[in-house]
């Protein structure tokens, strides 16, 4: 499968509200790393609006406010699904 | 299995959430210019009235809050049961002067759920079994199976000897220990006669863990946000230095370089900043000296073991609890109150903030003989807060130069077992003592049982490190990462300094 990009941001406001602790968890999932990639980048645009929509992840083209693991996971996981079915019926 | 105080940490969880949520609230009510009178619109702007997030209902968020506010400027907690406004005295807290008092560490009752304390239970999973070898290894006979049912363990009788846990087949069977106390690592957390935890202060070391380990965020320690701020935003003269303590790389994220945190102290107001690992190596050096002078036999504390002297925490503990070691912790400064002492030997109307993992450290700034140096301590989760109030990003701010003064060793404090590294090491290329036997413990509990052992005579070091918290400073109950993390990034920027105190001029 063509692996999600997952893209973390870690601008100060993200990290205040837990975006490197995401990070930790993302990185380290050995299950995950099959399926996703993940990228640690800068703030975009001020999407945060100074914090208050912390932390900010953009998984492929779709960016998630205040996004809680249990949110990110659930994205990762319909994304995959997706697209293995996607790539199942190209096959 | 990881220890209570392990097991959230690295985590985001609601009780972060609304420690930092207070944080950036203070800050932003302070920095905006808001007044003593509004005070009572700030837990507003933290919490929504119409959706209760952390708690049963709103207003009892608003009361928790409230309190956290209080501890927050700095003040002595006021809880509403004593039939007290809140916000009583708040005006006392605007002000550039020190308010912070003992005691530093407080239960929140209204936000405590009274956990039982200790007990042995059997859960769902009990499958009521033949063998029931649980009432066959209980030695005080304080299980039965009412109705022929699940095993039913009577509390009056059990002496939680853990025999049925382990017998278990179903592993049916678990121990609950309130995660406040079994953070303590001093036993100062009781229950009131209500059931509230309650805080031994005379016990209380002040090393912070139980504030995070607390799943209901009962705990809270203060803050001396709102009189650093009121510094930072006073004239330039009289703003204050910021002294970095060895555990501060990476915490703020790991597109902030050292450069782009000293670049933020700037940028928020902070006149200069230093490392403490300078104040380490000082320490090093100190106690390197110290260990080569006990070695010759002629000296009287030849036979005797020297103790690190940087957590106060481990300090306070190994005093208290064996006295009769006392005098084997050296006396010395400990590296903030060095790093500060360089500062204030420059420029003595410096005002200094230390900015660290720990929340010991606030009380060792409180004590009358440190007072002079170390004006007042913030914590890397409460320097945060500015960060974001001001919308200061230090992935995207442009760095300045480190001022890059500690050697590696230096630098490696922030870990458990590097003090006694840099001080073996140092002995080792300065002095030719060869082959320390090294002794070190993290956290208090660990640190009791090994002087436990030395006086027993199980063990017999020559150098004993004590770090209170869990893999040294980088576990601190003020930091920003997980732990693992956070001794990573510290190796890396300890592997960019010159080597050796010993090889430093100061």
């Amino acid at each position: 499968m063509k692996p999600i990009k997952v893209r973390v941001c870690v601008g100060t406001n993200c990290c205040y509200a837990g975006s490197e602790t995401l990070l930790d968890m993302l990185e380290n999932d050995v299950d995950l790393s099959a399926f996703i990639e993940v990228e640690a980048v800068p703030c975009k645009n001020k999407a945060c609006d100074g914090g208050r929509n912390s932390p900010v992840v953009e998984i492929e083209d779709e960016v998630l406010f205040s996004a809680t693991p249990e949110i990110v996971m659930e994205e990762i996981e319909r994304l995959a699904t997706a697209r293995i079915i996607e790539e199942a019926q190209r096959a | 299995m990881p220890e209570v105080f392990e097991r959230m940490r690295g985590l985001y969880t609601p009780c972060t959430d609304i420690r930092r949520k207070i944080f950036v609230g203070v800050t932003r009510f302070v920095l905006t210019g808001k007044k003593p009178e509004d005070i009572d619109y700030l837990p507003f702007n933290i919490i929504d009235m119409g959706k209760p997030t952390y708690r049963c209902c709103s207003y009892r968020e608003l009361s928790i809050v409230k309190q956290r506010i209080r501890l927050a400027f700095g003040l002595p907690l006021i809880e509403e049961r004593d039939n007290t406004p809140v916000s009583a005295g708040i005006g006392e807290a605007f002000t550039d002067r020190k308010v912070i008092s003992a005691p530093l560490v407080n239960v929140i009752r209204a936000a405590c759920e009274k956990c039982p304390e200790d007990k042995v239970i059997v859960t769902d999973m009990c499958q009521s079994c033949m063998a029931h070898p649980c009432s066959i290894v209980c030695p005080v006979n304080a299980i039965s199976f009412p109705d022929g049912g699940k095993a039913f363990i009577d509390q009056k009788k059990c002496v939680k000897c853990m025999k049925c846990v382990k017998a278990c087949p179903y592993q049916s069977i678990t121990r609950m220990v309130r995660p406040c106390a079994a953070a303590c690592g001093v036993d100062a957390i009781h229950s009131d006669p209500d059931g509230y935890a309650t805080i031994d202060q005379d016990k209380c070391v002040n090393c912070g863990l139980c504030t995070v380990s607390c799943p209901f965020a009962a705990i809270s320690d203060k803050t001396e946000l709102v009189q650093i701020l009121h510094q930072l935003m006073g004239p330039e003269d009289r703003r204050p230095y910021a002294i970095l303590a060895p555990s501060f790389v990476g915490q703020f994220g790991r597109l902030a370089s050292p450069g782009a945190i000293v670049a933020g102290l700037r940028a928020v107001g902070f006149r200069g900043v230093r490392e403490v690992a300078l104040g380490a190596d000082c320490d090093t050096l100190l106690l390197a000296k110290r260990l080569a002078e006990k070695s010759s036999p002629d000296n009287p504390q030849h036979k005797t073991f020297l103790g690190t002297s940087c957590c106060p925490s481990w300090v306070k503990t190994a005093r208290r609890h064996f006295p009769e070691f006392a005098d084997n912790i050296a006396e010395s400064f400990t590296p903030m109150v060095e790093t500060a002492k360089i500062i204030k030997d420059q420029d003595p109307s410096a005002r200094v903030v230390f900015i660290g993992p720990c929340i010991a450290k606030k009380a060792e700034a409180l004590e009358p003989e440190m007072r002079p140096y170390v004006d007042h301590v913030l914590t890397f989760e409460e320097l945060a807060a500015i960060f974001v109030a001001k919308d200061i990003d230090l992935a995207e701010i442009t760095p300045v130069e480190f001022p890059d003064e500690a050697s590696a060793l230096g630098r490696g404090y922030a870990v458990a077992g590097g003090v006694a590294t840099a001080i073996a090491e140092t002995a080792r290329q300065k002095y030719g003592e060869e082959n320390i036997a090294v002794a070190r413990a993290d956290t208090l509990r660990n640190c009791r049982a090994m002087l436990a052992d030395i006086k027993s005579g199980k063990t017999s070091p020559e150098l004993v490190e004590g770090m209170a918290c869990p893999g040294g400073c980088v576990g601190g109950p003020g930091t920003l990462i997980g732990i693992l993390s956070a001794r990573n990034e510290v190796g890396k920027f300890a592997g960019l300094a010159p080597k050796n105190p010993a090889t430093l001029t100061k």
